[in-house]
């Protein structure tokens, strides 16, 4: 690759990167508090600050962080969600594989983001076919540890996911030449344990039916997790949740209300704003989100029995992989039961159902969401789109016709 | 439904149950009046098991107190707690690691 | 492991019984097995939660357990299922020791006699030292065997105490399970049915406190809710 073209795709990745993050600004309802949040995206993605921070990147919501955390180092995600470097990725990945995966692949070779050139290791948990094949894919960058993942949630598999994460902590100590010491484990828990309580705090404020934050602000807050120090940005979140208890709701009152829309499906990664950027825009609010990269983030608790080493890696992998609602788990009970629960809870009026181009196990788990929203009597709209901005004005019709329904079915 | 239909329907049942598990059934069956059976000769050949069974047969009165039994208890206790840590680490032990994929040389243009 | 509140009024009850039976009774009485037995008709296993002194020292050596950050031995699935006759063959040999032999345990009552008693065989000492080490690592463990437990937990179906759960606000996040002193599969695994009262159930609690969903686990008391499973966000 010659080195203007290179060049040129630095610039399209700081500019696609610093577009979504103006127009987020631009959004109504601007609080001092979310400079903050804005800043670590800003950070990461458009000035590129180097640190002597020295991370390790997991692919996937499966990976605890504790771990990662009480070795002594930064866990960050390395999941992308850039147009252009999906553009670049597709050199080396396939037609039809998964834009996260190409994104991913395109920062990799790029090489600019400091979060790729600090990361020591990645660990990359086996889900779907796309992350397999990646293994050998991305260890021409950079060390990658391939983390095996049981399809099934019995209690067999439970056993052998928790042997699996025995295996992982003993392959970083090999790699890192540190113990797992059981202090900095229970540290590292309670700090991620705040981390999530605030997020809770933040979701309640988030699906309350006078909410202050848009659903794209909420995306980016808990967005910015993967990317920030987990006790500042528990701090800042705590912070932000007061101050919005703090403000007065009659503002609300006089308008005429939005049609309320949940967004649920594959994973919306910053700066991959756009169907929620265009449903606010069409006149929708997102009263909900059920993606693993925002609002499934930090929602479940890790709750362990007792602080032995042995009790928290039981609630890690209890958290991580048995709770998780990815559809690539043979059973998809649990993920139709949080949708229902997720409507019923936020009185969402629609649901809109994303799927990246390529994702086959979200693909699949569409019609069972279909069956789900039949049967609570609302309206499901199948949105299939990748990362680039080419069809934004045929999902931004879509979305309008949508959400014209939604307001006049009531 | 009628009562009759409804008592129709559990005698087959019970009837389709014998048909099935045939073995079971006998061996069972067997098995239960032998017990019936003793425990009736048992009562018959001690006359005052009734009056042996409401009597309180503890010695409350003639138990002495000493350090030593529960010095023992917590001795082997604390023995089978290390025996079964040490069967648990020696798991541990064997638990394998990763593989780790490393860059076979170095990929930036 | 904040928002015990429970715990605590449980480990009270048992403290202020365990200090009762020590002030008030000095030997066996037939009396009281055929109270307790009674007592479990209506509220099925809740002796073993809030009144068992046994139940009330393996509470304690629990918690040093847990103070020493040691973890806790959990037999893998297919272990457990061969091991789960040994309770009925516990409670026949209960049975036949009680009506055949005559012996009468002192030790349901006042654990502390037996403990300290210069006459004990050495049979006696190696098996209560063996199932005093084996309560240290797994939680209740002799509660899982208990003759008197396993009789009073055929009552659990039908007690007036149950507990409840909705299957739909589960997220299987396993909390349940993993806090459960007795491993009770079912109150993780049933997603269709409303009572999960299992006939290992000793009422303590702790997955109701354990659990992170509003509403998903609850306590009833002849079907008047008394306490509801929450998020603890303080």
């Amino acid at each position: 690759m010659i080195n203007k073209a290179i060049e040129r795709f630095e610039r399209n990745v700081v500019r696609t990167a610093r577009n979504t993050l103006d127009e987020l600004r631009s959004s109504q309802n601007t609080f001092g508090e979310m400079e903050y949040f804005y800043k670590v995206l800003n950070d990461t993605f458009v000035d590129l600050k180097k640190s002597t921070i020295k991370y390790i990147g997991s692919y996937c919501v499966m990976v605890p962080d504790e771990i990662i955390y009480a070795y002594g180092y930064r866990p960050v995600r390395l999941c992308a969600g850039n147009s252009v470097a999906a553009m670049l990725g597709d050199e080396i990945a396939p037609r039809d594989a998964c834009p996260v995966l190409k994104a991913s692949y395109g920062f990799s070779q790029m090489d600019i983001l400091p979060i790729y050139n600090q990361c020591e290791i990645a660990i990359l948990p086996m889900t779907c076919d796309g992350k397999r094949k990646s293994a050998e894919i991305i260890s021409d960058y950079v060390p990658v540890i391939p983390l095996s993942i049981p399809m099934e949630k019995s209690e067999e598999s439970f056993a052998e996911m928790l042997e699996n994460l025995k295996s992982l902590a003993k392959t970083l100590s090999k790699i890192t030449g540190r113990k797992l010491s059981n202090k900095r484990l229970v540290q590292s828990y309670k700090d991620i344990h705040q981390a999530q309580k605030q997020a809770f705090r933040l979701n309640e404020r988030f699906c309350h039916t006078d909410s202050h934050i848009s659903g794209s602000q909420y995306m980016a807050i808990m967005n910015s997790f993967c990317y920030a120090e987990p006790s500042e940005w528990a701090n800042k979140v705590d912070e932000f949740c007061n101050s919005i208890d703090s403000m007065t709701t009659d503002s609300n009152q006089k308008r005429r209300k939005k049609a309320r829309v949940l967004i649920a499906g594959s994973p919306i990664t910053f700066p991959n704003y756009k169907v929620p950027l265009l449903l606010e825009q069409m006149g929708a609010q997102i009263v909900g989100d059920e993606t693993c990269m925002s609002g499934r983030l930090l929602y479940d608790p890790v709750v362990p029995d007792d602080y032995s080493t042995d009790g928290i890696l039981r609630a890690l992998t209890a958290r991580y992989v048995t709770a998780c609602a990815c559809p690539v788990f043979d059973q998809l009970d649990d993920q139709i039961y949080r949708l229902t629960e997720k409507v019923k809870l936020t009185k969402a009026e629609g649901i809109i159902y994303y799927v990246l181009r390529g994702c086959t196990p979200y693909d699949f788990e569409l019609s069972k969401a279909e069956e789900a929203a039949e049967k609570m009597g609302i309206p499901l709209l199948r949105v299939e789109t990748d990362f680039s901005l080419e069809d934004t004005e045929q999902v931004k019709i879509r979305l309008e016709a949508f959400v014209e329904m939604l307001e006049q079915r009531r | 439904m009628s009562i009759d239909y409804k008592f129709k329907q559990i005698i087959l049942s019970i009837k389709l149950f014998v048909v099935r598990n045939k073995r079971r059934t006998i061996i069972s069956l067997a098995i239960f009046t032998l017990l019936v059976l003793g425990a009736v000769i048992f009562c018959f050949a001690n006359s005052d098991f009734v009056p042996a069974m409401l009597k309180n047969k503890t010695p409350d009165t003639t138990i002495i107190l000493s350090f030593l039994p529960f010095v023992k208890i917590l001795g082997i206790a604390v023995a089978t707690v290390v025996f079964l840590s040490f069967l648990h680490k020696r798991q541990e032990r064997n638990i394998p690691e990763l593989q780790i994929l490393l860059p076979k040389e170095v990929k930036k243009q | 492991m904040k928002g015990r509140k429970i715990t605590i009024f449980r480990l009270l009850c048992l403290l202020v019984m365990a200090v009762i039976f020590m002030i008030a009774f000095n030997g066996f009485h037939i009396a009281f097995l055929i109270a307790s037995l009674t007592s479990a008709l209506l509220l099925g296993r809740i002796w073993c939660g809030y009144i068992c002194p046994l139940g009330f020292y393996q509470e304690l050596i629990s918690l040093l357990r847990k103070k020493l950050r040691i973890p806790k031995i959990i037999l893998p699935a297919r272990m457990k299922i061969m091991l789960k006759p040994i309770r009925y063959i516990v409670l026949v040999g209960f049975i036949v020791g009680m009506v055949a032999i005559g012996t009468r345990p002192l030790i349901y009552i006042r654990p502390d006699k037996v403990f300290f008693d210069s006459a004990l065989g050495i049979t006696s000492i190696i098996l209560l030292g063996a199932i005093t080490g084996v309560c240290f690592l797994s939680e209740r463990f002799f509660c899982r065997i208990c003759p008197l437990g396993t009789a009073r937990g055929f009552a659990n179906k039908t007690s007036l105490a149950k507990i409840k759960k909705k299957g739909s606000a589960c997220t299987h996040c396993r909390a349940c399970l993993e806090s459960c002193p007795m491993e009770i599969n079912d109150i993780y695994l049933e997603r269709e049915k409303e009572n999960v009262t299992d006939s290992n159930c000793i009422y303590c609690m702790k997955c109701i406190e354990a659990c992170p969903e509003k509403d998903a686990l609850s306590f009833t008391v002849c079907s008047k809710t008394v306490l509801r499973s929450k998020r603890n966000i303080k």
